[in-house]
């Protein structure tokens, strides 16, 4: 077993038992810092793969950017102590179906999918990723930055004081 | 004269023996992140807390710090001895994990930042130059906020968490004008690698055409340290001591070295990205092996030092400053010998970014015996209404200029002397806030 595939291992292994935790834990504290493992384990992947701006943007935007803000969520609508929460809320029949036939689907893709493996390392995925977002996936591209901007307004919008 | 000795060299040089090349290139990260740490974060940390007592005293009209070593230097070292004897106390109803954890999530991301400053030029003095080096130093700062965050909240205490919950809201505000003035010198050196953006600015420093981005990056990290004037997480005054309250001994410690490190870190950036990094001022084109260049460092920083030892004489008079004085001189004299002598290019470039990044922590450390703390309600609308639509006004014109051609500089520099106005007359406006209470 090379090195390679030993990270790959470790990476994997902390990524399911942290996921797992942040679903089955009861404080919602450790649930937004086991999540934090989680997606530093993914960043992690990334980075196995060659893939450093992914890497990157992993730890920039989910870590340092979402998870504070869920944490800071938290803080502000549940008691200071957190307390113990219903680890499962009441949809999670219907939750755990959706997301069981997703894995289904992502299994059948995964197993019958043809899969080009290149032996050359990428030369520089960040020009080429930054081409492709402007050239290719333009629309897709804006589409989201649409989507985020009405985010804002509405955000902006729900926030404001009515009675000014 | 270029001497081939590096790291990699030396330490392939003594595992071939033992038939271990293979694992040369762990070997030589682990002593990386040790020569990083120990050599580097620890003195300039212990040199930064004594630098700022001495500073702050000499701002307050006082001696600071004298009794332990000369001038006090060894009073820091006093400090962490006593910081590693003190008990290691847990709140009664914190939670214990997350509160043992959270010192060491704001302590690692302070360390990791350095993976890829480019100390000096050539490859023996960045650990590892990435492709997205610039990105890489936005996402490991912005990591740091968890661990203030979720201190403040396991320590049970209102002030903590009052103190966790400012430093959220201003470091995800403060975040966003600070990755847009970091925008400026990638889009100019058309690169997101440290070592090139440096390399980029051989001719023009970035902060001439981008002064309006160096001084949006330098408040927005100011706030994202929490550094006067918007030192609001951890108020004193306010707070006792915000999110920290309930440490004590080395975890306390951590937080500590891990905020001395960051205000370090923020003026390593500023050079690296806007102060040209190793390049000497209207000396860009000079090779730095030549004698000239060597010349003039050792000038420069004559002229600091010298500087620096007038003040000290001023403020403390003949009798304490000429016994010591010596050690400077010597010191000096030392590091001009080695710098002639030697010539070695990674050493005077180092020394050129170091004296830069000095200058600037000078910078911050006046600041911090200066102004008074901002409000919440400033803090929110300076950093929502006046840097942000500064930073995309910025990044606008440079992405403009880049796809364009058509020069854009003079409005921005235009804008930097406006936005500078404004500043200097709020400051005026306020003045009763700066003068002294007597």
């Amino acid at each position: 077993m090379s090195a390679h595939q030993l990270a790959f291992l470790v990476l994997g292994v902390l990524i399911l038992v942290s996921a797992l935790m942040v679903v089955t834990v009861r404080n919602l504290v450790h649930a937004a810092l086991f999540l934090i493992l989680c997606f530093a384990g993914v960043a992690g992947l990334y980075v196995l793969l060659q893939a450093e701006f992914l890497a990157v943007a992993q730890v920039l935007i989910y870590i340092g950017a979402i998870t504070v803000l869920i944490l800071f969520g938290i803080m502000l609508t549940r008691k200071i102590t957190g307390g113990a929460q219903p680890p499962l809320a009441s949809h999670w029949k219907a939750a755990g179906a959706g997301a069981g036939a997703f894995l289904l689907l992502l299994l059948y893709v995964a197993m019958t999918g043809q899969w080009q493996v290149s032996d050359q390392p990428p030369m520089d995925s960040t020009t080429t990723l930054g081409l492709a977002l402007v050239t290719r996936y333009v629309l897709p591209f804006e589409l989201a930055s649409v989507v985020l901007l009405a985010a804002l307004v509405g955000a902006v919008l729900l926030a404001r004081d009515e009675t000014r | 004269m270029n001497l081939p000795i590096t790291l990699t060299g030396i330490v392939e040089g003594a595992l071939a023996p033992l038939g271990l090349q293979g694992l040369t290139p762990l070997v030589v990260y682990l002593l990386d992140a040790l020569i990083i740490l120990l050599l580097l974060i620890m003195p300039v940390v212990t040199i930064l807390i004594w630098l700022l007592r001495k500073m702050l005293g000499f701002i307050q009209r006082r001696l600071g710090p004298m009794r332990v070593g000369p001038f006090g230097v060894l009073q820091t070292i006093a400090d962490a001895v006593k910081l590693f004897h003190k008990e290691d106390l847990f709140p009664a109803n914190a939670d214990r994990v997350v509160f043992a954890l959270a010192p060491f999530l704001v302590f690692v991301p302070a360390v990791l930042v350095y993976v890829v400053i480019p100390f000096g030029q050539g490859d023996g003095f960045v650990t590892k130059d990435l492709s997205v080096g610039l990105v890489y130093l936005t996402a490991v700062t912005s990591i740091s906020a968890i661990g203030i965050i979720t201190a403040g909240w396991s320590s049970d205490n209102k002030w903590s968490l009052l103190g966790g919950l400012r430093s959220a809201a201003q470091l995800v505000s403060y975040e966003l004008p600070m990755t847009l003035a970091l925008l400026g010198p990638p889009l100019m050196a058309g690169t997101l690698s440290l070592s090139g953006i440096v390399a980029a600015q051989q001719s023009v420093w970035f902060v001439v055409p981008q002064a309006l981005g160096f001084l949006i990056y330098f408040i927005a990290a100011l706030a994202e340290i929490a550094h006067l004037p918007f030192d609001l997480p951890e108020a004193e005054s306010e707070l006792v001591a915000g999110y920290n309250v309930e440490y004590s001994g080395m975890r306390f410690g951590l937080f500590f070295l891990g905020e001395f490190a960051n205000s370090f870190t923020i003026c390593l950036v500023a050079t690296v990205l806007f102060l040209g990094g190793w390049h000497l001022p209207f000396l860009g084109g000079l090779p730095l092996t030549s004698w000239q260049t060597g010349l003039a460092t050792v000038a420069t920083m004559a002229l600091l030092g010298g500087g620096i030892w007038y003040l000290n004489w001023r403020r403390a008079g003949w009798t304490s400053a000429t016994r010591w004085h010596w050690l400077g001189y010597v010191s000096a004299a030392i590091l001009a010998a080695i710098v002639l002598v030697a010539g070695l290019v990674g050493f005077i470039s180092v020394v050129i970014t170091l004296v830069k990044t000095s200058l600037l922590v000078f910078v911050l450390m006046w600041l911090r015996g200066t102004l008074p703390r901002v409000r919440v309600d400033q803090l929110m609308s300076f950093g929502w209404k006046a840097l942000v639509p500064l930073g995309l006004v910025n990044f606008l014109a440079l992405a403009f200029q880049a796809a364009t051609g058509i020069p854009t500089g003079w409005v921005l520099n235009l804008l930097f002397f406006v936005f500078v106005g404004w500043l200097l007359l709020f400051a005026w406006r306020k003045r009763w806030a700066y003068s002294a209470v007597s």
